[in-house]
């Protein structure tokens, strides 16, 4: 509905119409209404007996809903509700003993709590079982003691082996005249031996350099 | 005792949380007599409005942890009473009963008004009261806990906003199409 337009001294004013003085009697009423639509809808009050006549009532109806009287609660009211928590906390109790133990009633988290615990003393026990292991199995704790102050064991080196007789002895110290005589034989092993170098064992040689950090 | 009202309703609960069945006792005792107003201008039943509010501390009292101090504590104990109120009413629907011995105080010993036009005098303004009453509870569910919860209950728009989980400007509209009807429902009567 579009509202009424007048012309008040030549100027253009807009009327609300009773449809929309319906929709406002609250907000008039609540003072929740901008000056404008203030300034309409008195203007329409004054105008429309109606829409007047309803305001009024609608007011009346306002103050009689709150001088209604007020409707207070029995006096057994306490008594009945005491009664009533009393009842359900008994029934609580009585469920949950006739429950009994209910795998339904374990939080979830629980069963995590119990799965991470469980993996925890397995990982604690193959450990366990590792460092057991690791040690000399039966040696009485003062030797094993013994054993680990001891220096490493260094192997000997290994014997080279030289054939008997066939082969002239080396290092002999010779007179000088004979020595330009003593011609090396290509096929002296030992002589080969002094050009080709020497093969060491390598566990050997950590363990001479244990021995050399060790003093 | 003026200690007692120094303490807000949030502060009742918080110690009722921690254990304090006295705080209990005190949120009863402030809110028993609105809540029960609020209900039986709802229902128009003393008996039913009264099991309500019983039912409402009940929930309270076993849903006290449930409390969140977001809201005011106000807004989510009317927020019990009008759902459990709009459950009975359901229930009432289904069964299309009416019981009259259960009538409140300004029900009692009267007769069902007439259409003729009343004379303007003191006898009216109390069967006035009772006309606006029964108009009440003939108001749509929406329209009906919007006017108790303003005009009866007196609260503000922002409360009632929260307590039926509406805008603001659903509440106005329906505020002022609850007095409309209201109205509408008397004239009715009074066979203007």
């Amino acid at each position: 509905m579009e509202r009424q337009v007048i012309f008040t001294g030549g100027v253009k004013q807009f009327m609300m119409n009773c449809y929309q003085f319906k929709n406002s009697i609250s907000s008039y009423i609540e003072e929740d209404i901008n000056f404008k639509r203030r300034k309409e809808y008195e203007e329409h009050l004054q105008g429309c007996p109606e829409c007047r006549l309803l305001h009024n009532r609608i007011l009346q109806n306002k103050k009689r809903l709150a001088s209604l009287p007020k409707v207070a609660v029995s006096d057994q009211f306490m008594y009945h509700l005491q009664n009533k928590i009393l009842a359900d906390r008994n029934a609580r109790i009585r469920q949950s003993l006739q429950n009994g133990f209910s795998f339904k009633r374990i939080p979830s988290f629980a069963y995590g709590f119990a799965a991470a615990l469980l993996a925890v003393v397995t990982v604690f026990f193959i450990l366990q079982s590792q460092g057991v292991d690791s040690t000399t199995s039966g040696v009485p704790p003062v030797v094993q003691e013994q054993i680990n102050q001891q220096p490493p064991f260094v192997s000997q080196p290994p014997v080279r082996q030289i054939a008997p007789a066939q082969q002239p002895i080396k290092n002999v110290l010779v007179a000088d005249d004979t020595r330009s005589q003593i011609k090396p034989d290509s096929s002296d092993k030992d002589v080969q031996e002094d050009d080709q170098p020497v093969r060491h064992n390598p566990d050997y040689q950590n363990q001479i350099r244990t021995v050399k950090k060790q003093y | 005792m003026e200690d007692k009202y120094k303490i807000t309703d949030e502060e009742l609960i918080a110690r009722f949380q921690a254990g304090d069945e006295s705080a209990f006792e005190e949120i009863v005792h402030r809110y028993s007599g609105r809540l029960m107003n609020f209900a039986y201008r709802f229902l128009m039943d003393h008996e039913e409005a009264e099991d309500v509010v019983q039912d409402t501390f009940l929930k309270v009292y076993q849903n006290r942890y449930a409390y969140k101090e977001i809201a005011k504590f106000s807004t989510w104990i009317y927020t019990i009473t009008g759902n459990l109120a709009k459950t009975i009413l359901r229930k009432r629907r289904n069964r299309q009963l009416f019981f009259f011995s259960r009538l409140g105080p300004e029900e009692k010993d009267i007769e069902f008004p007439s259409t003729n036009k009343l004379p303007e005098s003191s006898f009216e303004e109390k069967y006035d009261d009772k006309m606006v009453q029964r108009a009440i509870v003939k108001l749509p569910e929406q329209f009906r806990t919007a006017i108790i919860l303003r005009d009866i209950q007196d609260l503000s728009y922002e409360e009632i906003s929260n307590i039926i989980d509406a805008p603001l400007g659903t509440v106005k509209s329906r505020i002022n199409r609850a007095r409309l009807r209201l109205q509408e429902e008397l004239e009715s009567w009074k066979g203007k």
